[in-house]
């Protein structure tokens, strides 16, 4: 996410899934009004079609968005942001701005989509290799994984980070994906599961335990993945009626072994029954 | 006294400002009291107005304001639900079209309040409103570019539906969205239609297939397939939702921004005319609406609220709306003589009950003889419906149900697709009206050329709904942009009326 380092305006962003999010953060309150934005790249130089989606407008109407605004655009890797107040330039420095599309181009998708993850802390396995590979809790990550071009993933553990629908598009072109564990992941809603459907095909295992916004809409959603043989559903807290979702979800999933730890599937008399009857009697 | 001001006085950082005094240590610690109350006896009583200086001062500004003319205020406050005498912008109609374009409105505007926007809707209970009764759908699978484009800005809009409408302090918005998808059945006749619209949603981005009937067998094993052909199935971004609370929450947010609600029913306009000459001789009379009549519900009473802007936005009831401005009464071959093709049509909606039913899976099935339905909760109910011939056209005076059409046309064609549902119960029904288009059964967005200002966000014959959010940015757009932005809809204006040339979406419900 975005961090804002010094309150004048320097920033340091992140790549947020496949978009750059950067904040603007201004002392004072401007009177409103429309400023522009551009970026500029450190060291290379840009050609005429990155130069014209480098820059932009925004419109800073309200008070709160005078005090922060923020710019979604596809970055660049290392580039300098000038926002324009008139004739006053804030430069602001965005250190870290990872750009998918660029590494998908030199490297390829596989590569990309491993880098995806490595960067938002997941881990990975290619097919044929027995090798983990993962990013430690402070988000560094060797480069071995470089060395195996063109291999398709066959495995990936995004348990616990930010991934999102957004973020799925990073592992669209994974044709031999088995196995997704997003378990955990805050993120991670009933648009998500649709999304899922890009992955119909090669999906065997699939864990969505304890995922806080995924609903039972969400889960009809699955009726797409054929291929699902195991599906971990555990401790959801957006389904209300667990115990009919699941015996729902075995018969739209046959074949599929459905785990679903966490719920309270006892039998309770409803209360308002009893009352009817000794109101009766 | 001052022995009070010696002693040793500590606030704690937590705690909620309450006046509370508690004995600790031998020291009196003090609770954070409120900004105007204080148990000094020693300080003088009459302090108030530098005390409490910022809010004195915007109090002063707001009378100054008020006292300006072009305010509201009047010193003789008669009604107070009697909408204000100017506003900017009207918007006709209250339903989830008019909120949307008022959200988007107030969305787009540069600057805070630039625009006074206010939305007009003649029935509080929204007890005849066509947003509420609606099935609730949204779906891509249409065959015009412009239907796929906005119900895929739509669906991206509902996605991030707290972002957009997400109001500080109170609840997320939750749509209860059933990503369960649209299935379209085709016969032989249809196939061929059926394949060309699927190149044109594929082209344009929606995530759609098509089924042979083996593989649809093998998808839903509850549905024969008998005299199936082809079957085109929605992946993604389809599905159904609440309309109920994608309304309030447009209202919610719009309000929140600071548009304001009135309950009337418009019945006047006030409009100047202005004859004009074409190069071919004929001459046009055009129309500016000067000002609005809105009629209190249930009262003689009325208020005149002259305005800039008025959005026609009323739904099944928009026809009737610009009859009042002269549109139609004049002879046929001119311009003006061109009614606004919109008409209220009823369409019955019967939730059965059908226990050995298809399961969660079951998208929003709908069949080549016009049949469709949806599953409704996870208790086997289903919602099921048919659109009439032409010739069968029920009547729109009111909103009764006539179960006999349930058993005369649906129940066959139902239970022959889905042979689960020859066991079934109807548990109850209710009616809606379409706003329907009898020109060509798409919406109706832009102005009419005879009337400078007046905006058309309607006749959408049952696909409104799911297009309310992406039409309500366009015609934002056409307000405050002049020109369409995002999506151009420029084809779904009033020129295929006017020349005679319509847009039939091919294969509608």
């Amino acid at each position: 996410m975005t961090r804002v380092s010094e309150t004048t305006g320097s920033t340091i962003c992140e790549q947020r899934q496949q978009r750059a999010y950067i904040v603007f953060y201004q002392r004072q309150c401007g009177n409103g009004g429309t400023y522009s934005w551009q970026a500029e790249p450190n060291q290379r130089r840009l050609s005429q079609e990155q130069r014209e989606s480098s820059s932009g407008e925004l419109h800073l109407a309200t008070a709160r968005e005078r005090r922060s605004a923020v710019v979604m655009t596809h970055s660049y890797q290392c580039c300098c942001w000038y926002l324009l107040l008139g004739r006053l330039q804030f430069k602001l420095t965005a250190a870290v701005l990872r750009y998918y599309g660029y590494t998908e181009r030199f490297y390829g998708s596989d590569i990309a989509a491993a880098y995806y993850i490595l960067s938002m802390k997941g881990g990975f396995r290619f097919a044929g290799q027995s090798e983990w590979f993962r990013a430690d809790k402070r988000g560094k990550f060797t480069w071995d994984f470089l060395e195996h071009k063109n291999t398709p993933l066959e495995e990936v553990n995004m348990s616990y980070t930010d991934i999102n629908y957004t973020g799925l598009e990073n592992l669209e072109g994974q044709r031999s994906l088995r196995t997704l564990s997003v378990r955990g992941c805050p993120e991670v809603d009933d648009w998500f599961l649709a999304r899922l459907h890009v992955l119909q095909d090669s999906l065997e295992e699939l864990d969505i335990s304890h995922c806080p916004r995924i609903t039972t809409g969400g889960l009809a959603a699955l009726r797409n993945l054929k291929g699902l043989r195991r599906l971990d559903m555990s401790s959801l807290p957006g389904i209300s009626s667990p115990g009919l979702v699941i015996i729902l979800l075995e018969e739209m999933l046959p074949q599929c072994q459905i785990t679903a730890t966490g719920y309270d599937l006892s039998l309770r008399q409803e209360e308002g029954e009893g009352n009817e009857e000794q109101m009766q009697g | 006294m001052s022995a009070w001001r010696r002693l040793q006085v500590k606030f704690r950082a937590a705690a909620p400002s309450s006046g509370s005094v508690t004995l600790r240590d031998n020291t009196w610690v003090y609770r954070r009291l409120p900004a105007c109350q204080s148990l000094s006896t020693g300080t003088p009583v009459r302090n108030d107005f530098f005390k409490d200086l910022e809010a004195q001062l915007a109090a002063f500004r707001k009378k100054a304001a008020d006292a300006l003319p072009g305010s509201d205020w009047t010193p003789l406050q008669v009604n107070p639900d009697l909408p204000p005498e100017r506003a900017d912008i009207v918007i006709v109609g209250g339903g989830v079209m008019g909120w949307s374009i008022a959200y988007w409105l107030k969305q787009k505007e540069r600057v805070r309040d630039a625009v006074r926007v206010i939305v007009v809707e003649k029935d509080p209970t929204y007890s005849r409103a066509s947003t509420v009764l609606s099935v609730g759908g949204i779906r891509q699978q249409f065959s015009l570019p412009e239907n796929i484009l906005l119900s895929l800005a739509s669906a991206d809009f509902m996605r991030n539906i707290n972002e957009h409408l997400g109001v500080l302090h109170e609840e997320p918005v939750d749509l209860q969205f059933n990503q369960s998808g649209y299935l379209f059945l085709a016969s032989e006749a249809v196939a061929h239609i059926m394949e060309e619209n699927y190149n044109t949603q594929r082209s344009a981005g929606a995530k759609v297939s098509l089924l042979s009937p083996t593989q649809l067998k093998e998808k839903f094993p509850w549905i024969n397939t008998d005299g199936v052909v082809l079957a085109s199935y929605g992946l993604e971004n389809e599905g159904w939702f609440d309309p109920w609370t994608l309304l309030n929450a447009f209202r919610r947010k719009a309000i929140s921004m600071g548009v304001t609600q009135y309950y009337g029913e418009v019945t006047d306009f006030k409009y100047t005319t202005n004859m004009v000459m074409t190069t071919d001789g004929e001459q046009l009379n055009i129309r500016r609406i000067k000002s609005v009549k809105v009629q209190m519900p249930n009262s003689l009473e009325y208020q005149p609220v002259e305005c800039a802007i008025v959005v026609n936005a009323a739904g099944a009831f928009s026809g009737k709306l610009t009859e009042k401005l002269g549109i139609g009464s004049e002879p046929a071959d001119t311009i003006a003589g061109v009614p606004l093709p919109v008409e209220p049509r009823k369409r019955y909606v019967y939730v059965v009950h059908c226990p050995d039913g298809p399961g969660l899976d079951t998208p929003l099935l709908i069949d080549y003889s016009g049949v469709y339905f949806r599953r409704e909760g996870l208790g086997g109910n289903f919602i099921a419906g048919m659109s009439p011939e032409e010739a069968e056209e029920p009547d729109t005076s009111n909103l009764d149900v006539d179960y006999q059409f349930f058993e005369d046309k649906i129940w066959p064609s139902l239970a022959h697709r889905v042979p689960a549902f020859e066991k079934l119960k109807v548990t109850s029904a209710w009616a809606g009206f379409y706003d329907y288009n009898s020109f060509d059964q798409n919406g109706i967005i832009g102005i009419h050329p005879l009337i400078n200002n007046m905006y058309f966000a309607t006749g959408f014959s049952g696909h409104g709904l799911q297009h309310s959010p992406a039409v309500g940015r366009a015609v934002a757009e056409l307000i405050l942009d002049g020109n369409f932005k995002t999506l151009d809809l420029s084809s779904l204006g009033f020129r295929r009326i006017l020349e005679q040339e319509p847009m039939f979406e091919r294969n509608i419900v």
